[in-house]
């Protein structure tokens, strides 16, 4: 098969680019009609050929021959690395139906956050609580009392913590991903960001524990209903709790970090490295 | 193996621009395309000709192309054509060029009567 080995290239560094299978078999099938059609007009004594390539399928001294092969399909038709480059470059800023409509944007990175985390705070407190009941760290009626030590009731309190700000720092970064593979609506991710990270600084946990054994108890509130003012006042009070703060800064934190990252990608306007100029 | 260089910044576009202005004087698959732009270039740009199609992908995808398979000369290819969208794309772009070209053709020219351009 003609160019083989530089189609195989092609695939290897597109795979490593971590394209979709589906277009890494678009692209090299394209590209193996046009190595096709560049011999045919070579063969007919077309005006720009690829030199060197017709005896690629010589038996003879064929470690040669496929290192011709090589640089004249690089010169001609750009060094996998180049092309591989180009299509990843090309497939992130491929406009989806995120980055083309307003209100699909609107819903996805302002209407959905909030609920997302809402059902993301669930699944970690059930996941959670599920956890303790395997490990047996629920008392079950049977057996002895553990006691209240500090040790156990500042475990809880950090296992709260997390259980708030792993879910909603997960999310952020997803909007935030989400965000970059739209590459046109960074500003939506940032915004959705935002307000997880705002919903993470009103979320309210406290835990209570009973000399009584099986009534130790575990709030999580979020406040739904409010005033302006009231909204304003939890906000602002929640600034100056440190732990509070962390809850806003690590979702809010890791977002924007991902979002930095991809901003380059998103407002650079079209590449294409292969392109050159005489 | 001559070492080819790479594009400069500023011709950031151009493919995008060629591909939809060709297409749109009628249907061409990719090897067909890539001669044309040649031509039409008189061969002062030359592409790297593998960096096309993941340009065609995307203004496909970009919803500015279509493509189907067809039989051209014997041979079962992609074809691509330029969409209602595509065209509009290419008038804007077109009129953005031609802006852009004016101002850096006066400010060469030590004149600057070209308006301030907005990309």
């Amino acid at each position: 098969m003609r160019g083989r080995l530089w189609l195989e290239a092609v695939e290897r560094e597109l795979i490593q680019r971590r394209l979709p299978r589906q277009e890494v078999a678009r692209l090299v099938a394209e590209l193996s009609d046009h190595l096709t059609d560049a011999m045919d007009s070579r063969s007919s004594g077309g005006p720009s050929a690829v030199q060197d390539t017709a005896s690629i399928d010589s038996p003879f001294d064929l470690t040669e021959e496929q290192r011709n092969m090589q640089k004249s399909i690089a010169v001609r038709l750009g060094s996998p690395t180049d092309i591989a480059e180009t299509a990843a470059q090309e497939f992130r800023r491929r406009r989806t139906l995120l980055s083309r409509s307003w209100l699909a944007a609107f819903c996805t990175f302002v209407l959905l956050p909030l609920p997302a985390l809402l059902l993301g705070w669930l699944a970690a407190f059930q996941a959670a609580r599920l956890v303790c009941y395997i490990f047996g760290w629920v008392y079950s009626g049977e057996g002895p009392v553990r006691a209240i030590t500090p040790l156990r009731v500042f475990g809880v309190h950090v296992l709260l913590v997390i259980l708030v700000v792993a879910p909603a720092t997960t999310f952020a970064a997803l909007f935030g991903r989400l965000a970059k593979k739209t590459a046109h609506r960074w500003r939506w991710g940032l915004v959705a960001c935002l307000l997880v990270a705002m919903a993470t600084a009103v979320v309210t946990t406290t835990a209570t524990f009973s000399d009584t054994p099986g009534k130790d108890q575990i709030h999580f509130s979020i406040p739904l209903y409010g005033s302006a003012r009231y909204w304003k006042s939890l906000f602002w009070k929640s600034l100056a709790n440190p732990t509070r703060l962390g809850q806003i800064l690590l979702p809010f934190g890791v977002g924007v970090l991902i979002l930095r990252r991809s901003a380059g990608g998103a407002i650079q306007p079209a590449t294409c490295q292969a392109l050159s100029s005489r | 193996m001559t070492r080819k260089r790479t594009n400069p910044d500023f011709l950031n576009g151009v493919p995008e621009l060629l591909i939809l202005h060709l297409l749109s004087g009628r249907a061409m698959y990719g090897y067909e395309l890539v001669q044309a732009i040649r031509l039409a270039t008189n061969e002062t740009l030359e592409f790297g000709e593998g960096c096309v199609y993941p340009i065609l992908h995307r203004l496909q995808a970009d919803g500015l192309l279509a493509s189907r398979r067809e039989i051209v000369g014997g041979r079962n290819r992609v074809v691509y054509r330029i969409t209602p969208g595509g065209a509009r794309r290419l008038k804007e772009s077109v009129a953005l060029w031609r802006r852009v070209a004016g101002a850096i053709q006066g400010a060469l020219q030590g004149v600057t009567d070209a308006g301030p351009v907005v990309a």
